[in-house]
């Protein structure tokens, strides 16, 4: 039941905190608009005046977007480029950002107010930041080690040693959830060191990485539960995105435009599944953790604010 | 059921007797002249990998000139070492290739024990082996044998030979892995004499090539009867019918019949499960692993289309069957070949119904049925004359096909990609359009240059060619070319000595005196084609002012704008151009330029400015590599310039929303 309740409580403090979703959106967007921006200049200057890119929109547009790619092959380059840069900055903003929106989101449930939304993005960034790293390698070895069980079962696509490709296809029916599985786990795990870090407060990661491990193993159905929602919702809201925009005719303004708020209506909830889905696992995370005695007391936060931000409290 | 059997043995025991005596009698209604036949008996040695046979050949002389030599092709030399001219050309072979060679010592030979003539006489003394393609001697893929008695005009002869061979190790094109075999290329294959007048012959001369990486077929038409020995339970397809089988011990026989082909190849293993189905009088047989079962009825959907398709169009298919082969995942060295009456596909598991390659595939392979099989052209030399006639019904056929089911080659998430845009791109853009002159033999051609020319340049212009002549010419064109070369041996000059007939019937000097300046530019030259809208420009027409002005008062009042658009001619191919001009107020002209000069202008004195101005309409050239430049707007689409841009956003935003999934 309190995975439901997690679920729904997620969405509930998501939807009181609506500026901050708007907020994540808006980095999204901005981000996203640097590089449509250079695109509609490309285009402008190099498609907009030819027939082709007109005839694109109504029969098939293999022979525009082939003719494009090969004839300004340069140019595209150079977008990839640009894309690299701006994943590269929004990475690091929403380190910054998620950082805040977990301490915002412990104040809120806690009471205790402590840096706010920004002080948190502020402060637990480098310590987010080395999360993210870590966990990286961790989802990259995790990807390292399927590649090389999957390319071992297909015997390297050796057309000397394979059987048969079904011998591989076969295998991806239960090597692909069973990746899943371990990688959603590792997702989850990192997510609850995350909210760990925030309510501990510590300078180093090494315990809350050990205690919120701890925690997800005694908590693993309940965590994974809630995580199993959230990734359903997900597929769903995609799916029901993909059955729309594929049936709305882009041949016209209203279609395009149509199309593309259509499109942000998605990124709006995935954006949003993100956060609540954090929401939800800080509800969950009070339920089954200790948090409360391990926090610390208002007085020694009072006390450590003052420390550093007002050294003169102590006098007054 | 075993009386039956027993008929259909006695059947066809009766056809081969009445088939011998036609041939000794040099029966004249044969479809084809039956100049090489061969009666083979061959056993598979699955342990040792060998192929050990005995062959007769009966070769009727049908030139004027007395022979006294005679050339054969030993393909499997090709891969006998490391210097043969094949695996030289290989320069730098797959992985799988060179480590079965190099380090597993999987070498493919023949030898020729005996050849004895029918006076009993041993023909191998006087033996040399020939390179008349590179000069490299360490190649023995051809090898000529002096007769012992000089062959006159109108004779036949009889060889003997016994032979072995050792099968290459998933090799090119032939081989085996596992228990896979798939056998082509395998036996004493005599060249082709080609008398004074014959293709471009100007003495009797024989043709016969060594054996290269690119360009395979080049053989007279004539009966096999092959008899093949495998193991008890192996299942055997082959080129022709099965007219028996017969279990010898351990052992069980096959015997194979085909008339009137020009070569004969065929497959091996335990674990071929056979389909059938049928089509008016063609039994189709599709041979696969039972993983790859499914795909049957997808290839007979689109065979039977394609065999409909040429019947109504050139010809009907002549045989009784046509076997078609899917490689298993570890015989893919055999897959996208072509053999008379007998093809082989490919297709990776779970191949969605949304993507159809195999079907691409099969029909292009099939297509091969008349164009070098039945046509039997020279393809080492000239590849173009079968694989571009191919890569042009292949997109033709297709784009028709699946147009029918309001679909495209592939039509998967919103993606759909016609076939003949998709072979388009690969001459235009994949490669090197400019990389060699479409005349060149297939082992002559640089770097890639025999794929994207001979294959897709040449399919390129035989579209646009359509686009010049219309369809209707065309497939005269192509019904007169295959009815007049139907089992002969046709060259380049003689399909262009068609199109420049037909042509002219159809449409006198429209095109010019002949089509020779098409020809010349698309096939003996490395030219390449792109005109472009260079400028549109509207003004307003003011009336003449400054000083000394002529006024001329009986000039019409003038109009409201004056225009000018220029085209240019980019590259050095000329082509006829036409062009559309559409102005503001919804009015079309048409104009036909020549081409010739590097650019042109055009004027207009109208009310209302040129709004877009475009070559090539209907899109009839193809050869035009770059299409974006063929149109210009006076004013930009920017509708289609947000829709693209719209789509890339939210593109970039799902990646940079997937990027976080990390965070
Ligand atoms: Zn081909």
């Amino acid at each position: 039941m309190s995975v439901l309740q997690a679920y729904g409580m997620g969405w509930r403090r998501l939807w009181q905190n609506r500026p901050y979703w708007g907020l994540f959106f808006a980095l999204n967007f901005g981000l996203a608009l640097t590089t449509a921006a250079s695109l509609t200049a490309f285009l402008g200057k190099n498609a907009a005046h030819s027939l082709s890119i007109s005839d694109s929109l109504t029969a098939s547009p293999y022979p525009f977007l082939s003719a494009l790619t090969s004839q300004f092959a340069s140019d595209l380059d150079f977008f990839q480029y640009q894309s690299v840069g701006v994943a590269l900055v929004f990475f690091l903003l929403q380190i910054w950002l998620l950082g805040g929106w977990l301490n915002h989101l412990r104040e809120e449930a806690t009471g205790v107010a402590r840096w706010g939304f920004w002080g948190g993005a502020a402060r637990y960034f480098w310590r987010t930041f080395r999360l993210a790293a870590y966990f990286a390698v961790i989802q990259g070895a995790l990807l390292w080690a399927f590649v090389k069980l999957g390319a071992s079962i297909a015997k390297d696509f050796s057309i000397l040693e394979l059987w048969s490709e079904f011998d591989f296809l076969h295998a991806l029916w239960w090597l692909l959830p069973l990746y899943l599985l371990f990688s959603v786990s590792i997702s989850l795990w990192h997510d609850y060191a995350k909210i760990h870090t925030v309510y501990r407060d510590r300078a180093w990661l090494t315990r809350p990485v050990v205690e919120s491990t701890r925690l997800c193993f005694k908590y693993f159905g309940r965590f994974f539960s809630l995580y199993a929602l959230n990734l359903f919702t997900l597929a769903a809201v995609c799916a029901i995105y993909g059955m729309i925009a594929n049936s709305i005719p882009a041949h016209s303004m209203a279609g395009i435009v149509l199309l593309f708020l259509w499109g942000q209506l998605l990124l709006l909830l995935r954006i949003g599944l993100k956060l609540a889905n954090l929401a939800a696992a800080d509800y969950l995370y009070r339920q089954v953790s200790d948090w409360n005695a391990a926090a610390p007391t208002t007085e020694g936060i009072t006390q450590r604010y003052n420390d550093v931000f007002n050294p003169k409290a102590e006098a007054l | 059921m075993k009386a039956k059997k027993r008929i259909s043995v006695l059947l066809a025991v009766a056809c081969l007797l009445l088939a011998t005596v036609g041939l000794a009698t040099g029966q004249s209604s044969a479809p084809s002249p039956r100049i090489a036949n061969y009666d083979v008996e061959v056993t598979l040695d699955v342990a040792e990998k060998m192929l050990r046979g005995r062959s007769q050949l009966h070769w009727r002389n049908t030139s004027t000139d007395t022979i006294r030599r005679m050339p054969f092709h030993l393909y499997y030399n090709a891969f006998k070492n490391s210097q043969s001219s094949l695996l030289r050309e290989w320069y730098k072979l797959p992985p799988y290739f060179s480590q079965q060679l190099q380090y597993d010592g999987e070498w493919g030979w023949i030898d020729l024990l005996t050849v004895v003539d029918e006076g009993g006489r041993s023909l191998l003394d006087q033996h040399r082996y020939l390179q008349p393609d590179d000069q490299n001697t360490a190649d023995r893929t051809v090898i000529e044998i002096d007769l012992a008695e000089a062959l006159l005009p109108g004779d036949s002869l009889r060889l003997d030979f016994t032979w072995e061979a050792r099968i290459p190790r998933s090799m090119l094109r032939s081989g085996y892995n596992k228990d896979f075999y798939f056998i082509a290329q395998w036996y004493p294959k005599i060249g082709v004499y080609e008398s004074p007048g014959t293709r471009y012959a100007e003495r009797g001369q024989w043709n016969c090539h060594q054996y290269h990486l690119k360009g395979e077929f080049y053989a007279d038409h004539g009966i096999y009867n092959v008899a093949i020995t495998v193991p008890q339970d192996y299942q055997v397809g082959a080129t022709g019918i099965a007219v028996d089988e017969q279990v010898l011990g351990s052992s069980k026989v096959y015997r194979f019949r085909a008339e009137d082909v020009s070569d004969f190849a065929w497959t091996a293993s335990p674990h071929l499960q056979v389909q059938e189905a049928q089509w008016a009088d063609v039994r189709l047989r599709y041979l696969s692993y039972p993983d790859h079962a499914y795909m049957g009825e997808r290839y007979f959907a689109v065979l039977k289309y394609c065999l409909q398709y040429f019947e109504d169009l050139l010809g009907p298919y002549p045989y009784p069957q046509l076997t078609i082969v899917e490689p298993p995942f570890h015989g893919l060295f055999a897959m996208a070949m072509e053999y008379p009456t007998l093809i082989t596909v490919g297709s990776f598991g779970f191949l969605p119904r949304g993507i159809h390659t195999a079907e691409t595939l099969a029909a292009h392979e099939f297509i091969h049925q008349y164009f070098m099989h039945l046509i039997a052209s020279n393809e080492t030399e000239e590849p173009w004359l079968d694989e571009g006639l191919t890569t042009y019904f292949e997109a033709r056929m297709m784009d028709e096909y699946y147009a029918q089911q309001n679909s495209a080659v592939i039509d998967l998430l919103g993606v759909r990609v016609h076939q003949k845009d998709l072979n388009w791109n690969t001459y235009a853009h994949l490669g090197n359009p400019k990389i060699a002159e479409n005349d060149r033999a297939a082992w002559e051609y640089p770097n890639g240059g025999y794929e994207y020319i001979s294959y897709k340049k040449s399919g390129v212009w035989l579209w646009t060619l359509e686009g010049f002549i219309g369809r209707p010419s065309m497939d005269r064109v192509l019904k007169t070319y295959f009815q007049r070369w139907r089992f002969g041996h046709p060259c380049a000059r003689d399909f262009i000595a068609i199109v420049n007939e037909v042509v002219r019937e159809d449409h006198g000097d429209r095109l010019g005196e002949n089509l020779n300046w098409y020809f010349d530019q698309v096939l003996h030259t490395t030219a390449a084609c792109d005109y472009k809208v260079s400028y549109v420009g509207n003004f307003l027409n003011l009336p003449p002012m400054g000083k000394d002005v002529v006024v001329d008062s009986s000039a019409e009042a003038g109009s409201r704008y004056l225009s000018k658009v220029v085209i240019q001619r980019v590259e050095e191919m000329q082509l006829p151009v036409e062009i559309e001009f559409t102005f503001f107020d919804g009015h079309v002209e048409r104009r036909q330029w020549d081409g010739r000069a590097r650019s042109v202008n055009f004027f207009f004195s109208r009310d209302y400015g040129v709004r877009s101005a475009e070559i090539d309409p209907e899109r009839k050239n193809y050869l035009d590599i770059n299409y974006l430049n063929n149109s210009y707007t006076y004013v930009p689409d920017r509708v289609a310039v947000r829709y693209y841009v719209g789509r890339c956003m939210v593109w970039m935003q799902q990646v940079l929303q997937t990027v976080v999934a990390l965070v």
